[in-house]
């Protein structure tokens, strides 16, 4: 998959993987890795990226006697969803049209 | 290797990046390793899928801001002492003078780079122009002057047209080069400050 678009892609599913509820590192991994290839350093750079683009928001909580940080998706990170699910629209009618001229 | 290990290896080789920074990915990767843990792999399993801690390495430096990282070698480490102070006073002439060099340096061997990329390009228009002008007059000509000589300013502008795309393609190769060398050196300027606190540490 060509590296831009794998990178678009990513932040997409890492909001998704956040979007019903608060999620942490270890478990976005697991949601995210069944569509797409998604490693630890490369996730660290995502949520960092996300976080200073205001989309999501980060806190932290005790669990099993350490702490764990949980992410949580903010208004511009659901609108960079929507905006995703539209252009997606967009480019599946441009690959109909691509893929009917190689029929 | 355990988890200790990981995150003691990972933190010297990030020596040079801002403390936070490093910090954080420290806290990050913990985090990861304990939740996996937790999730029924064995320490060993769990510090295995982080990866390496290199590659962790090469793509923190890569992620962080050059600014920042020079930034973080420059900034003092400990209270500089008096007759520190005094030095860096006193050898301020000849250190300042020296790193405006280097960076006049740099700087001049890029603007030589991009001037002759931007030659290669007003070449290319030129040839362009040319190109243009030249189907432009032998039209002209076979109508009012000689079909011969139309016949022949129309094969310069094919010429020049043709000069033209091989210009086009080797501009383009020249400025892709140069931008994927800048990034070269970007991230090897950065390694030296890395390395540097490495050494140190």
């Amino acid at each position: 998959m060509d590296a831009q678009l794998k990178r678009g892609l990513l932040d997409v599913c890492v909001l998704a993987a956040i979007k019903s509820e608060d999620s942490y590192g270890y478990k976005i991994i697991k949601d995210v890795k069944p569509y797409i290839e998604l490693s630890e350093s490369t996730l660290y750079t995502i949520l960092k990226r996300l976080e200073i683009a205001k989309m999501l928001t980060v806190r932290t909580a005790e669990h099993g006697g350490r702490l764990r940080k949980y992410y949580h998706i903010t208004k511009p990170g659901l609108k960079r969803i929507e905006e995703f699910k539209s252009d997606w629209k967009e480019i599946i009618s441009i690959y109909d049209f691509v893929a009917k001229e190689d029929k | 290797m355990t988890k200790a290990e990981f995150l003691l290896q990972l933190e010297n080789c990030l020596k040079g990046l801002p403390q936070k920074d490093i910090d954080e990915r420290l806290s990050f990767y913990s985090e990861m390793i304990d939740d996996k843990i937790e999730d029924g792999l064995s320490e060993e399993a769990a510090v295995k899928e982080m990866g390496k801690v290199e590659s962790i390495t090469e793509q923190s430096i890569v992620n962080t801001h050059f600014k920042k990282i020079i930034k973080e070698s420059f900034s003092p480490k400990a209270k500089l002492k008096v007759w520190e102070i005094v030095l860096l006073i006193v050898g301020s002439p000849l250190w300042v003078s020296l790193l405006l060099t280097i960076i006049a340096l740099i700087f001049a061997i890029y603007v030589v780079l991009w001037v002759a990329i931007a030659l290669i390009w007003v070449i290319f228009a030129t040839f362009v122009g040319c190109g243009v002008a030249g189907i432009i007059a032998s039209v002209i000509f076979v109508l009012k002057v000689n079909p011969l000589i139309a016949a022949a300013t129309f094969n310069v502008s094919l010429v020049c047209i043709g000069i033209s795309i091989i210009l086009l393609l080797f501009g383009t190769d020249a400025c892709k080069r140069i931008l994927q060398l800048t990034k070269k050196i970007n991230v090897f300027i950065k390694n030296i400050f890395i390395k540097k606190e490495e050494r140190q540490w």
